[in-house]
Parts: structure tokens; C-alpha cells; sequence
């Protein structure tokens, strides 16, 4: 069974970028436009990796992390952004509350997203 | 009698007066060049006071301008990160997928270099409109020596493989002023990248970079024996995107970086160059009130 993996981009070209290079190795993948969109996907679906951006309009990512670990402490999520300067204050709180996450910088290639995902999947 | 003897009194009484006004005359002479002294002297302070308002001026105009740049240049840039993500990954899913040996390939493979170069572009001009905006860096008191050391380092590889010779030269005592370090090192690192780069095509591969105290300043001085400016090309060296380099090499980012960082620490970056002689940059970075090299050990 092929490993499900969610995208939570507010930016439609980013989240076609992860499509095509995820469906191409193989991966299921599901996609959000937004945090709250984020959060019911992965309320009603199990996921294996899950990569989210942080600024997005409505529920920032930082919040949609948040939320998602105090339901779950496993699933890998990857925070994608440009912004992790500005978002460092926020992160680094996050971090300090036991709070788990790896970081992205973007723009992120073909060859990093598949490194990434082999590394999670331990391939 | 009595008429001669009045006007002999008389002739004595004008002679007295007469001595008396040339002596008064003499003393107010010597107050006028007295004040005439102070005013040039007050002349002087208040052509200074005025040379250092018109600089500060300046200086703010130009702050204010990098400003407002750093921050439209970030909006521009982060705007444009995600588009450049997503064609970066067409262009290497359809690299994935060509035939090695087909013409699309070389032409895609050159497009793949072209976007890297573009999102290349983008992390520099968010490094510049962020220079303001991060906080996390305290100032902390740090000797130059130290970061010139790491950026010594950081380029050993690079300065043994082209031959060039570092010479260092900085005091016993160090050089200690109060600085965001990583800040220092960026803006020097730039600065001396330069220098590396100049000296590249040089007979006399050499760079000197020393350290000293200059009135209320710590000075890191980088000179190179290295092609050196264009005169023309002086008033341009910190305006953003300016480069006298190939295409592709540089972004013309470096300077207008260290040029912001070294204004937040209300210092001067000063350039000196002759065409084919070299260059010397100074960086001055102002000591902290009362902190003198005395006082450093």
C-alpha cells in the first residue's frame, strides 16, 4: 500500500509541484489550500508525512502544527516556508514546548523533496 | 604768563588724552583680533557641526531609502519563491522523465541552471531585506581578530588554491568593540570575497587585512594588490544589483549588505582604489563610550 502524504500550501503551483514529483515516485498524495482545509483532511485521513507551509491567510501553519500534535506525536511533519526568519520567534516557542517538526527552506527541488520522503520512509 | 603756562597745560592735557585713546585703541585692536580669533575658531566648529548634520542627513536619507527597498524587494522576492519552486520542479520532473541524449534535455538542463540562479537571487535579496528586521542577534563585545580568523577559515581552501597571500596583521591587545558578530562577519566576508576576486587575475596576489584604533574607531583595513575600481564605478559600489562581474558570478548584493550592516553599527565603510594598483576598504566601527585599547587588556 502506497505511503499517503498530505500537502498544506496556500499556493496552487507549489502544491502541483509536490503532486508531481510525490505521484511520481509513487506516493498517494493529498492536498490543502488552507489550514482549516488542512486540518479536517487530516482529521478524516491517515497520513505518513505531512508537509505544511507556514504562511498561509486564515489558521497559520504554526497553529495547524500545533493543533496537529496535540492529536498526534508521530507523523513527520516538514514545515516548507521562505519565512522561517520571520516565523523564528514563533518556532523556536514551538520547539521549547516539546513540540516536534524539521524545516524546509523554500524553494525545495525534485531531488529534496525525494530525499526527504526516502529518509522519512527509511528507503 | 598765565596764557603760555594754560596753553603748555592745556597741550600736556590733549598729548595724555591722546595716549590714553591710542592705548585704548590698541587694547580694543587686540580684542578685535581677540574675537576675530574666537569667531574663526567658532567658524570652524560650526562648519564641522555642520559637515557632520549634513552627513548624518545623509546618511538617514540613505537609510530610510535601503529601507524601504529591503522591504519591497522582500515583498517582490518572497512573492516570487513559490512560482519559482513549482517551475523548478516541472523542469526537473520532465528532466526525470526525457531522454538523456535529446536536445530538450541540454535546453531543460539549462533552464534547471538558469532557475537555481534565480532562486539564488532570491535568498540574497531576502538576506538584504531581513538585515533590519532580525532580531535575534544581541550586540556583544567581540574582537575583530576573531571573525577575520573564521573568515580565514571559511576561505582557506580557496586562498591556498589560487596562491594568494594573506598577510594579517592585528594588535597584541585584539580589537574589541561592541558588535552583532555574525553581522561583522558577513559584511567582512563580502568585502574580502572582493578582494579574493580581484587579485584573481593579478601579477602580485596579495592582501593585506589588519586591524587598529583610529581616534573613537576600531578599523579593519582589507587592502588588495588587485585590478582595482573604475573611477565611474566609485559611486555605484553600494547600489544594489551593481556588479562589474561576469553575469552569473555575482548578484551586486554584496556590498549593499555590508554597507547596511556596517551603518547599523552607526560605522563607515570607506573605499579607496586606483586602476590597477589595488584597492583598500576600511571598515570603522565606533568603540564604545570611554572603551579605549588601554583598557582592553
Amino acid at each position: 500500500m502506497a505511503k499517503k502524504i498530505l500537502v498544506v500550501d496556500d499556493d496552487s503551483a507549489v502544491r502541483q509541484a509536490f503532486i508531481l514529483v510525490l505521484e511520481d515516485a509513487g506516493y498517494q498524495v493529498d492536498t490543502a489550500e488552507s489550514g482549516e482545509v488542512g486540518l479536517e483532511k487530516y482529521k478524516n485521513g491517515q497520513y505518513d508525512l505531512i508537509f505544511l507551509d507556514l504562511k498561509m491567510p486564515g489558521i497559520k501553519g504554526t497553529e495547524v502544527l500545533k493543533k496537529i500534535r496535540e492529536d498526534n506525536q508521530d507523523v513527520p511533519i516538514y514545515v516548507v516556508t521562505a519565512f522561517h526568519k520571520e516565523f523564528l520567534k514563533d518556532l523556536q516557542a514551538i520547539r521549547k514546548a516539546g513540540i516536534s517538526f524539521d524545516l524546509l527552506d523554500k524553494p525545495v527541488g525534485n531531488e529534496q523533496i525525494i530525499a526527504v520522503v526516502e529518509g522519512v520512509f527509511g528507503l | 604768563m598765565d596764557n603760555q603756562k594754560s596753553e603748555k597745560q592745556l597741550l600736556f592735557e590733549s598729548n595724555r588724552r591722546l595716549q590714553e585713546v591710542a592705548q585704548e585703541l590698541s587694547i580694543a585692536k587686540k580684542e578685535r583680533e581677540r574675537l576675530l580669533d574666537e569667531l574663526s575658531v567658532k567658524n570652524v566648529e560650526l562648519k564641522d557641526a555642520l559637515n557632520k548634520v549634513q552627513k548624518q542627513t545623509v546618511r538617514l536619507m540613505q537609510a530610510a531609502k535601503m529601507a524601504a527597498l529591503g522591504v519591497f524587494a522582500g515583498g517582490v522576492a518572497h512573492e516570487l519563491n513559490n512560482p519559482l519552486m513549482a517551475v523548478l520542479n516541472y523542469i526537473q520532473f520532465c528532466l526525470k522523465h526525457l531522454d538523456k541524449e535529446s536536445q530538450l534535455y541540454k535546453v531543460l538542463q539549462d533552464a534547471e541552471h538558469e532557475t537555481k540562479r534565480c532562486a539564488k537571487v532570491i535568498k540574497t535579496v531576502l538576506t538584504f531585506s531581513r538585515l533590519k528586521a532580525e532580531g535575534e542577534e544581541d550586540p556583544v563585545e567581540t574582537d575583530c581578530y576573531i571573525i577575520v580568523k573564521r573568515i580565514l577559515e571559511l576561505l582557506a581552501y580557496r586562498i591556498e588554491a589560487n596562491e594568494i597571500n594573506v598577510k594579517v596583521d592585528f594588535p597584541d591587545q585584539g580589537l574589541v568593540v561592541t558588535m552583532k558578530p555574525s553581522k561583522i562577519q558577513q559584511a567582512t566576508l563580502n568585502i574580502f570575497l572582493n578582494a579574493l576576486d580581484a587579485v584573481q587575475v593579478s601579477k602580485d596576489k596579495e592582501i593585506v587585512i589588519a586591524g587598529k584604533y583610529e581616534g573613537d574607531y576600531a578599523v579593519i583595513v582589507i587592502a588588495d594588490k588587485g585590478c582595482g575600481i573604475e573611477e565611474k564605478d566609485m559611486e555605484k559600489l553600494f547600489d544594489p544589483f551593481f556588479t562589474t562581474k561576469e553575469a552569473g558570478k555575482s548578484v551586486g548584493m554584496g556590498l549593499p549588505i555590508a554597507k547596511q550592516i556596517i551603518d547599523d553599527h552607526q560605522g563607515e565603510l570607506i573605499y579607496e582604489s586606483e586602476l590597477g594598483v589595488g584597492t583598500k576598504v576600511k571598515i570603522l566601527l565606533p568603540l564604545k563610550k570611554g572603551y579605549c585599547a588601554i583598557n582592553l587588556k
